[in-house]
């Protein structure tokens, strides 16, 4: 099934790895996902944009110390998750409309759809490193 | 076949192979630029993994620091209640993520063959986290319901 060029030696580029059927159909399943995933994203982007602005004015209107939660419990984690979680939807966006390309016309499309993944890993997981680094902080002041 | 209706829906055929294209050719292949991009990802992978089961370990701390805590049985409760859901989740994330890490890993070491499993892991990783968001927001909104009839019955 694979094509190659007639005059590419073999020895110099290795011959292409071959897509089985269940390895289309598990990409475009994970195409479809992703697209889901990316859109639930957006909305909750939005959503955690509201609730953020909404806090943001109820602390400036009721000043610092009328029951707002502190930096490090509220306003921190929810700004970092909003980055992240905005990242991360483009990036599982631009991951699943490649995959769809590739499937119409090749390369570099999966190249494309591959690197995305890879920056969405990345991104998630410094998110997650943040968070968690932000809950230890939580953590340890509740309990000094 | 096209029609004028200005409300037709948009079509889902976009993953269907266009004719002539590389999957009517049978050309579906994976370049070497593309192996190269699923195992750059290894090392990341791993570190997703780790991370993960640190924030799972740092859940649980910090849930005995609240259930020693002073406040109240309602508090505690659900405060037992979300980490026991979220460790439930990351758990599962978490076999998910290991198996991709070995196989971008593998891959990575010079085993070709493993680029299956880099793709089984993927589509594995994106159902999962969409059928629990699916999940999760059925709750909420059945939840949500339970709250406005039990509001509306008082």
């Amino acid at each position: 099934m694979t094509t190659t060029a007639p005059d590419t030696p073999a020895a110099e580029s290795p011959k292409p790895e071959e897509l089985t059927d269940h390895q289309i159909r598990r990409l475009r399943l994970a195409s479809g996902w992703a697209r889901f995933l990316s859109v639930i994203g957006f909305i909750a982007t939005g959503l955690m944009a509201l609730w953020f602005v909404g806090m943001t004015v109820a602390r400036l209107v009721r000043g610092p110390g009328a029951g707002v939660s502190p930096l490090a419990a509220v306003f921190a984690p929810l700004l970092v998750a909003l980055a992240g979680v905005c990242g991360a939807s483009i990036l599982l966006w631009s991951y699943g409309r490649n995959i769809v390309s590739f499937f119409s016309h090749g390369e570099p499309a999966l190249q494309r759809a591959f690197r995305s993944l890879r920056h969405f890993v990345k991104l998630w997981t410094l998110v997650l490193a943040l968070m968690t680094a932000l809950k230890i902080v939580a953590v340890v002041g509740r309990m000094l | 076949m096209s029609t004028s209706n200005p409300f037709e829906p948009p079509r889902t055929t976009d993953l269907d192979a266009v004719p002539g294209g590389p999957a009517a050719k049978g050309a579906l292949a994976l370049s070497e630029e593309s192996l190269q991009e699923l195992s750059a990802t290894a090392p990341w992978a791993r570190w997703l993994a780790r991370m993960t089961s640190l924030s799972i370990a740092v859940g649980i701390v910090g849930l005995v620091a609240d259930l020693t805590g002073s406040e109240s049985v309602t508090a505690k409760a659900a405060n037992v209640v979300g980490v026991a859901i979220s460790t439930v989740i990351a758990t599962l994330a978490l076999v998910v993520l290991r198996r991709y890490a070995a196989a971008s890993e593998a891959l990575r070491a010079g085993t070709r063959s493993a680029a299956g499993d880099v793709i089984d892991a993927q589509a594995s990783y994106f159902r999962l986290q969409g059928i629990l968001i699916v999940v999760g927001l059925g709750l909420l909104v059945g939840l949500f319901g339970i709250g406005i009839l039990l509001g509306s019955m008082r």
